[in-house]
């Protein structure tokens, strides 16, 4: 076994053991048993949030040379966010680029995109509707196109999402 | 993971073990964690690609406190998204003086 499949694999073990300490983290795992480098995750957006009852189907394909190069994460289920693209769902986080370090694992990396749900950092925007909304301060706005996004898109797991 | 291995059925031979003696052994002296925290395998067992563990796949120090397996290190200071740093802690990577 090659060594990437093989710390995927051990990945894979310590995620098992620990998932019920990450209940935002619905699912990670391969996306098939014969390939170790492209994995499917699914995320929950947490309650007290406008993202609160929505599932996000996440894609994270995992280059040859991990973990020296970061994996490539991106929404399959659409999503509204600041920094998330509204069509491709290409995520903008420093993590998943410059800021990679093979001391992050699948699970901490789709944790802080998790985290990065209730974090948004408008001011590295791909979704400029929704950063100018925060820019400028409209809250209640921000929250209630995020509630209607969450409600249109991730509320209901379709066909093509799973 | 849907790999198997096959293995000879009639060559298997039950050996019961009554006494060992160890005449040596050795561990890297490593504080704490266990494992090596770019490769994720243990600081006593080798890199990812080596085979022999010990003084073929040493391990390396840094100033700041952190340690790798050597290659894995080497491995990660020359991929052009290190920026040089310590990958548990981002300083700029400096290698300690010899550990005693």
């Amino acid at each position: 076994m090659d060594p990437v499949s093989r710390r995927l694999l051990k990945e894979l073990n310590d995620y098992q053991r620990e998932a019920h300490n990450h209940p935002e983290i619905i699912e990670l795992t391969p996306a098939d048993d014969e390939d170790l480098t492209h994995w499917r995750a699914t995320i929950a957006g947490l309650d007290q949030t406008p993202f609160q009852g929505g599932l996000w189907n996440l894609d994270v394909k995992i280059p040859h040379n991990y973990p020296m190069q970061p994996p490539t994460v991106k929404f399959i289920t659409q999503i509204c966010h600041p920094n998330v693209h509204f069509k491709t769902g290409e995520i903008c986080l420093d993590l998943l680029k410059t800021a990679w370090s093979p001391a992050w694992t699948l699970k901490s990396t789709i944790l802080a995109i998790s985290l990065l749900l209730s974090n948004p950092e408008p001011s590295s925007p791909l979704n400029c509707d929704a950063a100018n909304l925060l820019r400028c301060g409209d809250l209640v706005g921000y929250e209630s196109m995020i509630r209607m996004y969450t409600q249109l898109f991730a509320m209901k797991m379709t066909e093509e999402d799973q | 993971m849907g790999r198997s291995r096959s293995r000879p059925l009639s060559l298997t031979m039950k050996i019961k073990v009554n006494t060992w003696t160890v005449p040596a052994y050795w561990s890297w002296d490593v504080e704490n964690e266990d494992v090596c925290g770019i490769c994720q395998v243990a600081y006593d067992a080798c890199c990812p690609t080596c085979t022999v563990p010990g003084d073929g796949c040493p391990l390396i120090w840094g100033e700041c406190s952190h340690v790798f397996h050597m290659h894995c290190l080497i491995k990660w200071l020359n991929a052009p998204n290190s920026q040089e740093q310590c990958p548990m802690d981002r300083t700029p990577w400096k290698t300690a003086a010899a550990h005693s």
